[in-house]
């Protein structure tokens, strides 16, 4: 095993680096908040007409929210 | 407005889907009866660190694991972390693939070395990814992260 353990340890090393590079993905990606004031996640800009037409509609954002979210579900469901 | 579409782990996951069906082969040629290790001194370093049947076993466990989350994908909530542990598994196997075969006793480098040295390039981008999607998909379930 001499010879054998420093390629052991590089790619142990290797699959550190791969750990630590999935952290820093999801730390990245954990930062970015979502567009502030709208459903998070589900919709990439909401102005003031979207938000009227809610009002006349008599919904609320979290009404939106749970509508996309239900559909989400579903087709989280659905995929294979 | 603009809405997304509802979020679902990376789309693309072809690479990941690439590296674990590499894995799974490299499991199912070592597996398969016939001693694999002799045919070539390449494999000369591999045998010293374990028998072929468990780099078979390794390599199939792994890719099933790694198989079973891709195919679970949105459905399942843990699914990118499975996804980003085996990829690490995938780099940590694949990274000693290249080195042992730079290892064995041979003149010249072997042209498998470009090609495994990718496959460590594409588990890196799927660890990535897969860290990526762990955020995204607590989000999708309701945990303010």
């Amino acid at each position: 095993m001499g010879g054998i353990s420093e390629p052991i340890i590089l790619a142990l090393i290797g699959g550190l680096v791969a750990i630590v590079t999935a952290f820093f993905a999801a730390a990245k990606t954990a930062r970015k908040d979502p567009t502030p004031d709208a459903p998070r996640g589900n919709v990439l800009s909401f102005d003031a007409t979207d938000r009227a037409a809610l009002d006349r509609l008599g919904k609320s954002i979290d009404d939106l929210s749970r509508a996309v979210d239900d559909l989400r579900h579903e087709l989280m469901r659905a995929r294979p | 407005m603009t809405l997304t579409r509802p979020y679902a782990p990376t789309r693309v996951r072809t690479l990941e889907w690439c590296s674990a069906a590499a894995m799974m082969g490299w499991g199912i040629v070592l597996a398969v009866p016939g001693d694999t290790f002799a045919n070539s001194r390449t494999y000369d370093a591999f045998a010293l660190i374990a028998p072929e049947w468990a780099w078979a076993a390794f390599c199939v466990v792994m890719s099933s694991l790694r198989m079973l989350a891709l195919y679970a994908n949105g459905a399942w909530r843990r699914s990118p972390f499975l996804r980003g542990f085996t990829s690490a598994g995938g780099v940590t196997f694949w990274t000693l693939v290249v080195l042992l075969i730079l290892h064995a006793p041979q003149h010249g480098i072997s042209t498998a070395v470009p090609v495994y040295s990718i496959f460590v390039a594409m588990d890196l981008i799927s660890a990535w990814r897969s860290g990526r999607d762990f955020i995204e998909m607590e989000r999708a379930h309701g945990r303010n992260i």
